[in-house]
């Protein structure tokens, strides 16, 4: 049983990183400088590619994003160390800004950039699934030598048998199916990035 | 805003808010109308939780009452209990204001609540935990509202309230020895039948748990009632009835026939088996029987188990021997609207306390008597006893007194005078009726009889005031006939009222039948007339009835 006043720390701890986000970028928009000029502009020429490629990567982002989140609140973190769930979008976001950091003093080849960044995405995911998998009641239902693992992971939820409740389990398997069904899209999408840009490469 | 050099004055208070409220409407106009309804039921909230705050402490201390001193009556409201009872509701408001698990109808015990509540799912303890957080703030700024303005207003009331009991003290303080002199002036002198104390204010118990309180009169415990430690109103004025609290005596405890009575103390002084018991059975029975059926204002009688005792002895007919080592006092009371009752007490006095002097207590009560019965058995002389062996044979002349007359009379009259202080040579004014027992016996009731007195006075009516004349001088012959002159020299030279009665208590011999007495009224009534005491009404309509009847 977990009571309201023990999960709020975590939901602080959230809330704060979210609003010391929030200023950041508030910062950024309002401070001008040529160092957030690159990094927008690396950001925004996502819309040269597609509508879709625009809308994959911002979901794929953000999906990392409430993975990071989910994972913070099924691990209780608080304080600082909820800043560890989020390593993951924080590495991409860095990544990013060397990226933005080469723009100034280089030519960038945006399709270079992109393809890195699905790159990024991809590897990104992976870590964030198996995380979420880690977590407790997130394993598979059953468990059986001769079910493949893949299969295994796409089993749903059982009612019984574990001590986290159903709802738990119901949101994790969500999260991880989202995952799941963006990192297929991620692989394909990258493939026909690739091909349809690879004389730009 | 200017300060007058350094002080701030009112004007200067009344000018920053006339500059300050059109600035403070402004900025309420510009704030988003979710937050001002927000504000609006936080203010709401902590107005209705100060208000509830101070009802709950005044409810939950209003039956907080401060005991007195050296007493197990608690001080009255204005005397000491309402101060208490404030400090109490102050300190348990504020109490209940800081506490915001105090009142369920509030943000802070909503959060507070919430904060408690425990699920399976970390998910849902989440989401609530958004909610949660919200009505933290919202609890804190409520809390902040009510702990704030709460304290001023319950400060500024505190105060208020100190005020006005402070006032009603002093009024109260002015009016106290009103009340207790006015008291006091209702109240008659008690005497206790067993310590033959003399006191003012008897003790009284409280009817729900039996505690004895001493000082229940008008003062710091209350006016017209007070209030006992088990929580029962006491009346404590004799206006308010305290007469009806079961009363006892305050030096000896013992339990008394009522705490107020306008009383006419009767001491019965005879030989051994001169019939004293059977004179008071034989007047009880008549008198507490007439005014029954006359429907008079409630007589009672106390103790109960005597008079059970003297009716046993009225209707068996036969007399006992009574213990010789107490005196039994017999309380005949006439309940009155007013803060006293009317009463008869009859004190049996044995002889042997008249005649031993090894009793360790004197007979007190002679101090206090307003009359004195003397009964005198003929038979008690052995001429008389020879003749009225005589006349009816042995068996009329069973159970005659074995004391001398004299002899009594003369001890009598020798504790009587130590004991009520009497000085030689003066004579008391105590009136004194001395009645001359078994005038059923023929040879006694020829010449002192109804009929005798009748007729002799009827013969000699220009010798005699009046029939009462007559029946004394006739009586008081009598006692000179048989010899008993010392008797008469004796009473008549210690006391200025003397009279003489014939009696008869049993009217017949002990066989058995019960009492049929003859002239027991009378002697009484004679007493109380001479007392002036409120029982002569009732003996004259009791002896005009029992006359009718006989």
């Amino acid at each position: 049983m977990y009571s309201i006043r023990s999960t709020s720390k975590t939901t602080i701890a959230l809330i704060i990183l979210a609003i010391c986000i929030a200023l950041l970028m508030y910062w950024c928009s309002a401070v001008p400088s040529i160092f957030s000029y690159y990094v927008l502009s690396l950001i925004l020429s996502k819309e040269h590619f597609g509508k879709f490629h625009s809308f994959l990567v911002s979901a794929s982002f953000w999906l990392l994003l409430l993975a990071s989140a989910n994972e913070a609140v099924f691990g209780e973190k608080r304080g600082f160390r909820v800043i560890k769930s989020f390593d993951i979008p924080i590495f991409i976001s860095a990544w990013v800004a060397i990226w933005g950091f080469i723009a100034m003093n280089t030519q960038v080849n945006i399709t270079w950039f992109w393809l890195c960044y699905y790159l990024c995405l991809l590897v990104g995911l992976t870590l964030s699934l198996r995380r979420q998998s880690r977590i407790k009641g997130a394993g598979p239902a059953r468990s059986s030598v001769s079910t493949p693992r893949i299969l295994l992971a796409l089993s749903p939820p059982s009612r019984n048998g574990f001590d986290v409740s159903i709802i738990d389990r119901i949101v994790l398997y969500g999260f991880k199916m989202a995952m799941l069904v963006d990192w297929l899209t991620l692989f394909v999408y990258l493939i026909v990035f690739f091909v349809q840009n690879r004389l730009s490469i | 805003m200017e300060i007058d050099g350094d002080r701030l004055l009112p004007g200067h208070v009344f000018a920053f808010l006339r500059e300050s409220i059109p600035k403070i409407w402004l900025f309420w106009c510009s704030v988003p109308i979710p937050f001002k309804i927000l504000i609006i039921l936080v203010s709401i909230s902590a107005c209705v939780n100060i208000i509830a705050s101070l009802s709950k402490s005044i409810v939950s201390n209003s039956s907080s009452w401060k005991k007195a001193p050296d007493s197990e009556l608690m001080l009255s409201f204005v005397s000491g209990s309402g101060q208490y009872q404030r400090r109490r509701i102050y300190r348990d408001a504020h109490a209940y204001l800081f506490d915001r698990k105090s009142s369920k109808y509030s943000f802070a015990w909503l959060s507070y609540w919430l904060g408690n509540y425990e699920n399976p799912s970390k998910v849902i303890t989440f989401l609530l935990s958004l909610v949660y957080l919200v009505l933290a703030i919202v609890g804190i700024i409520e809390m902040a509202i009510r702990c704030f303005f709460g304290s001023l207003v319950y400060f500024i009331v505190n105060l208020s309230y100190f005020v006005f009991l402070l006032i009603t003290w002093v009024v109260f303080q002015i009016i106290i020895p009103i009340f207790y002199i006015a008291d006091k002036k209702t109240l008659k002198t008690q005497y206790c039948p067993k310590c033959y104390s003399a006191f003012l204010l008897a003790k009284f118990s409280c009817p729900y748990c039996g505690k004895i309180h001493s000082k229940l009169h008008p003062g710091k415990n209350g006016l017209l009632y007070a209030k006992c430690i088990c929580g029962g109103k006491l009346p404590c004025a004799s206006i308010t009835k305290r007469k009806y609290l079961k009363s006892y005596c305050p030096n000896c405890d013992n339990i008394l026939a009522g705490p107020n009575i306008n009383s006419l103390t009767i001491q019965v002084i005879g030989g051994n088996s001169s019939g004293k018991t059977a004179f008071i059975a034989a007047f009880q029975h008549q008198y507490i029987g007439v005014n029954n059926k006359a429907g008079f204002r409630s007589v009672s009688f106390f103790p109960e188990y005597s008079f059970k005792e003297l009716e046993r002895i009225y209707s068996s007919g036969k007399t006992e021997k009574s213990p010789t080592d107490e005196v039994r006092a017999y309380f005949i009371i006439h309940g009155n609207k007013g803060s006293s009752d009317d009463g008869l007490v009859f004190y049996d006095v044995p002889d042997e306390i008249i005649i031993s002097d090894q009793y360790a207590k004197n007979p007190l009560n002679f101090a206090y008597c307003d009359g004195i019965v003397i009964i005198v058995d003929p038979l008690s002389l052995l001429s008389v006893k020879s003749e009225c062996e005589a006349a009816t044979g042995l068996e009329s002349t069973i159970g005659f007194s074995s004391d001398s007359a004299e002899d009594i009379i003369v001890h009598f009259i020798n504790k009587y005078s130590e004991v009520a202080g009497r000085v030689a040579k003066k004579m008391s004014d105590t009136p004194v009726a001395v009645l001359i027992s078994k005038t059923d016996l023929i040879t006694i009731n020829k010449q002192i009889g109804k009929e005798a007195i009748q007729a002799c006075f009827s013969e000699k009516a220009n010798e005699y005031y009046g029939y009462e004349d007559a029946r004394d001088k006739i009586c008081r012959q009598y006692l000179l006939n048989i010899g008993l002159i010392n008797v008469i020299n004796n009473l008549e030279s210690v006391f200025s009222m003397v009279s003489y009665f014939p009696v008869s208590s049993i009217g017949h011999s002990e066989d058995g039948n019960p009492f049929d007495p003859k002239n027991v009224i009378s002697p009484i009534n004679w007493l109380a007339r001479q007392c002036h005491s409120n029982i002569r009404d009732y003996t004259a309509f009791v002896e005009e009835k029992v006359n009718v009847f006989n």
